[in-house]
């Protein structure tokens, strides 16, 4: 691989991201001016990646107008809350009514088998 | 393109080592500008003192690419509003897996490009190539030696300048960018390959040939 293939890739290879060594490792490894090149990238990409938390902060006034846009909790969130906070009391209840409920299916399943059997065998003896 | 214009909000970084209108200590308040997962999690649950938390430790970074986005400070102000009230209202439905800075990144870039398009400019952000017509800021308070990369930036084409600006600096994949702009991936790639040699090329002038 020459210098003139490899430069064009130089921009997007500048990114620090895993990728398996290939053609342009190895011309970089042997090339000194590709190399500066790239090292050249990184650099630049490294100070740009740094503007993020440049710059000036918002005026006192936008600021203000932002704050006053939060949402005051209202009764939707109260009761979320107050909902949150009883989860333990209401999973108990929830555990507790699905016991009941699921014990009265079986007492029911038992009985309703029983009575079969009674009428059955009050059937055989007749 | 972006018409030259005289107006006192005109874009470009005025200030970085003093807050404007601000005490000291009321800009991003970590060290990478990263949000505490803690603060996070009381912000989902709607704690108004925490989203006011929220809001002191983002403002300058919302506030900075709305504004090198739509390039006034009274519109950037405006987008600011709009994106926190966005974000108030998706911080519920939020994921954690996501990363919350790029989530905001993206809002506030959605935001800003609705502002332009309903000022009917959003095509100064497509153009993808050609000259600037747009002013060269000649004077930034930007400290630390970052005001010629400042300067080189704007002297990018609109549509390469964007490009660079939200995946470069703000960490926008180019799906994401394509997505925000109406554009398809590839042309993201392309015309962030483009801004990256432009920008290297205006750096070298500007240091006569070093990097």
């Amino acid at each position: 691989v020459r210098c003139e293939e490899v430069r064009p890739l130089l921009p997007a290879y500048a990114e620090p991201e895993p990728r398996p060594a290939g053609a342009v490792d190895l011309h970089l490894a042997g090339c000194p001016s590709c190399r500066g090149e790239l090292q050249a990238y990184r650099s630049m990409l490294a100070d740009l990646a740094e503007l993020r938390d440049v710059g000036e902060d918002a005026s006192a006034e936008a600021l203000a107008h932002a704050i006053e846009l939060i949402p005051t909790p209202g009764l939707g969130a109260r009761l979320s809350g107050s909902l949150a906070a009883n989860r333990r009391l209401y999973a108990t209840l929830a555990s507790i009514g699905g016991a009941a409920v699921g014990a009265t299916a079986l007492a029911l399943a038992i009985r309703r088998r029983s009575t079969r059997a009674s009428v059955d065998a009050a059937t055989t003896a007749v | 393109m972006a018409t030259p214009s005289s107006r006192s909000d005109e874009a470009e970084p005025r200030s970085s080592s003093r807050p404007r209108n601000l005490p000291a200590g009321n800009g991003v308040g970590t060290v990478d500008g990263a949000v505490p997962g803690e603060l996070l999690a009381a912000c989902r649950r709607g704690d108004p003192r925490a989203l006011e938390e929220l809001v002191r430790l983002t403002q300058r970074r919302v506030y900075n690419l709305a504004l090198r986005i739509v390039g006034r400070r009274h519109d950037a102000e405006d987008v600011m509003q709009e994106a926190y009230l966005r974000m108030f209202r998706g911080l519920a439905g939020f994921r954690e897996e996501a990363r919350f800075e790029t989530w905001m990144h993206r809002i506030v870039t959605n935001a800003a490009l609705n502002l332009l398009r309903r000022r009917g400019r959003f095509g100064d952000l497509l153009a993808d190539d050609g000259e600037v017509d747009r002013p060269v800021p000649d004077r930034t308070d930007v400290v630390d030696g970052r005001d010629q990369l400042v300067r080189s930036i704007a002297r990018l084409p609109e549509g390469q300048r964007l490009v660079l600006v939200l995946k470069d600096v703000y960490g926008l994949s180019c799906k994401e960018i394509g997505e925000e702009l109406g554009i398809a991936e590839g042309a993201v790639k392309v015309r962030l390959h483009r801004a990256r040699r432009r920008l290297k090329d205006v750096l070298e002038e500007g240091n006569g040939g070093e990097v």
